[in-house]
């Protein structure tokens, strides 16, 4: 099991320095009002997100970046099933563009996405053969 | 793959979190590995077996293997 003491804190972190610089920009550009309930959503959003990493579970294990190796397959079998569903909708996404006669560019573009990280994939993780 | 923690553990009234903490891994990958639902990597299976004092053959058995 990777164990980063500090590690369950990173994502929520992130989250609160992100969503300062949301508040912030919204702040600035829509003022205070439209800006609290952002800083609100990232504060809860980390919290929660901590809170969960703190789960005896496969999720929570997940969350709080301590993950065995079963973890870690189950975690690439979700993300790849992620990656699929990415596909098929970008598919589907590109025939209904198509019957629309709307651009289709943005769907070209992430069904071009997972072709070539899928090549990527293949170079970086695959086998070269024998030496 | 059938194999034989579970027998072990109880044996030794280990409890999985225990068991768990000891192989660096969670307490729901050990309860896998005993429902068979999981087979460990090569280093886990002989963390496991050295942790029972055994060998991996006598704790795994692949002739058993159920279909994933």
């Amino acid at each position: 099991m990777k164990s980063a003491k500090h590690g369950r804190l990173t994502a929520p972190a992130m989250m609160i320095v992100g969503g300062a610089g949301f508040t912030a920009a919204t702040a600035a550009a829509q003022g205070w009002e439209a800006a609290i309930p952002i800083a609100a959503l990232a504060v809860i959003a980390a919290i929660g997100y901590y809170v969960w990493g703190g789960r005896d579970s496969d999720l929570g294990a997940m969350l709080g970046r301590r993950v065995d190796e079963r973890q870690i397959l189950i975690r690439a079998r979700a993300q790849s099933l992620a990656g699929v569903a990415g596909a098929a909708a970008g598919l589907v996404g590109y025939m209904v563009a198509v019957a629309l006669k709307d651009p289709v560019w943005p769907f070209v573009l992430i069904l071009g996405v997972e072709a070539i990280t899928f090549i990527a994939g293949l170079a970086i993780y695959g086998e070269r053969g024998a030496r | 793959m059938r194999n034989r923690v579970r027998e072990e553990r109880t044996q030794r009234g280990i409890s999985q979190a225990e068991i768990a903490a000891a192989l660096g891994v969670s307490r729901q990958t050990v309860i896998s590995i005993e429902n068979g639902r999981y087979s460990p990597s090569l280093p886990l299976a002989f963390r496991i077996a050295r942790f029972f004092d055994s060998t991996v053959d006598k704790m795994f058995d692949p002739e058993d293997e159920v279909d994933p």
